[in-house]
């Protein structure tokens, strides 16, 4: 998870202290706003390392298990 | 309590800035899928020819937003090595009608859809999704579906969490005017599963007049409650924690 820590919108750092206990991984940018997370230089370079990371080999990389039509989905359709 | 009128919030400037700041001069073609409903739905493909892996990242805009305000991130991701597409959900942007879908969940069926249609190249293609804003609260509803296991990861760009979370600041009710008595209403409706009044506006964003053109400024009750996370924190921690868990 990356959050700006200027967001105007969202308390940056709620991420961090609710989440940490979920194993979630937080990055919090400074002088990154709520609008500069997909534009601000340093919030995009930030997006492709943790991108980058899973392609470097994390865990669990496996192929999904079940099919897309799988009965859990057809399930929410009825 | 459905005839109470919804009202706009005033314009937020920084809003504004961020969504006119868009370079659109290096936008690629427009490419549409058609779901199982025949509608056509809109995205754009960011193609890096460095990228060797089998792996796709989806970006899913905020909320009101459309694909044009990805521009910047997919144009860097592509140049970086790395495929990605950035897609408008629909109600937005150039999938079907603006600030309203069909049905409530539809929109994961969408991206049930898209990811089939990507698949037909390559049947083994994994993906990533990047989910910004309420794009990346959109994950709590399909981490934990089957469509939700096509994916390797879900990066969230501060995700919206739900009205009443200890992540929503104060400034949200000033991005969003919601009219709650509607909104208790339809959900009355719809505990007896009567849909009518599901395609009424229960929410508006304080965009200013020179977005419109790219933005989506009301919400219908069935895309709120569709594109949006749970509205619960506990069940949107819930799997926030079972997709944490599932990744590690």
């Amino acid at each position: 998870m990356i959050a700006g820590q200027d967001d105007e919108l969202m308390v940056s750092d709620a991420y961090e202290r609710e989440l940490k206990s979920f194993w979630i991984g937080v990055k919090i940018l400074p002088k990154v706003n709520y609008m500069g997370l997909v534009h601000h230089q340093d919030a995009i370079t930030a997006i492709i390392a943790t991108v980058k990371q899973g392609y470097s080999g994390t865990p669990n990389l496996s192929p999904p298990s079940t099919s897309l039509h799988s009965a859990p989905f057809d399930r929410l359709r009825d | 309590m459905l005839a109470l009128p919804l009202r706009r919030p005033q314009p937020l400037d920084f809003i504004e800035q961020g969504a006119l700041a868009v370079d659109q001069s290096r936008l690629t073609s427009l490419s549409t899928f058609q779901a199982r409903n025949g509608i056509w739905l809109a995205y754009r493909y960011y193609h890096s020819t460095q990228d060797e892996s089998n792996k796709t990242i989806l970006i899913v805009h905020g909320s009101s937003a459309q694909l044009i305000q990805m521009t910047e991130l997919a144009n860097a991701l592509a140049a970086s090595g790395l495929t990605a597409i950035v897609l408008d959900i629909r109600g937005h942007g150039a999938s079907g009608q603006r600030g309203d879908i069909a049905y409530i969940r539809q929109l994961n069926y969408d991206f049930e859809d898209l990811l089939i249609e990507l698949r037909r190249t390559d049947p083994n293609q994994k993906f990533i999704l990047v989910g910004t804003s309420l794009g990346g609260g959109f994950f709590t509803h399909i981490s934990t579906t089957a469509v939700g296991q096509a994916f390797e990861r879900f990066i969230l760009l501060a995700p919206f969490l739900g009205p009443s979370t200890p992540t929503s600041g104060a400034s949200n009710k000033a991005w969003a005017s919601v009219n709650l008595p509607r909104i208790i209403g339809i959900t009355i409706r719809s505990q007896f599963k009567v849909t009518l009044g599901q395609s009424l506006p229960v929410i508006a964003f304080a965009n200013g007049a020179k977005t419109k053109r790219y933005v989506t400024s009301l919400y219908s009750y069935r895309l709120l409650f569709s594109f949006g996370p749970y509205f619960n924190w506990k069940k949107t921690i819930t799997a926030l924690a079972q997709s944490a868990k599932k990744y590690l």
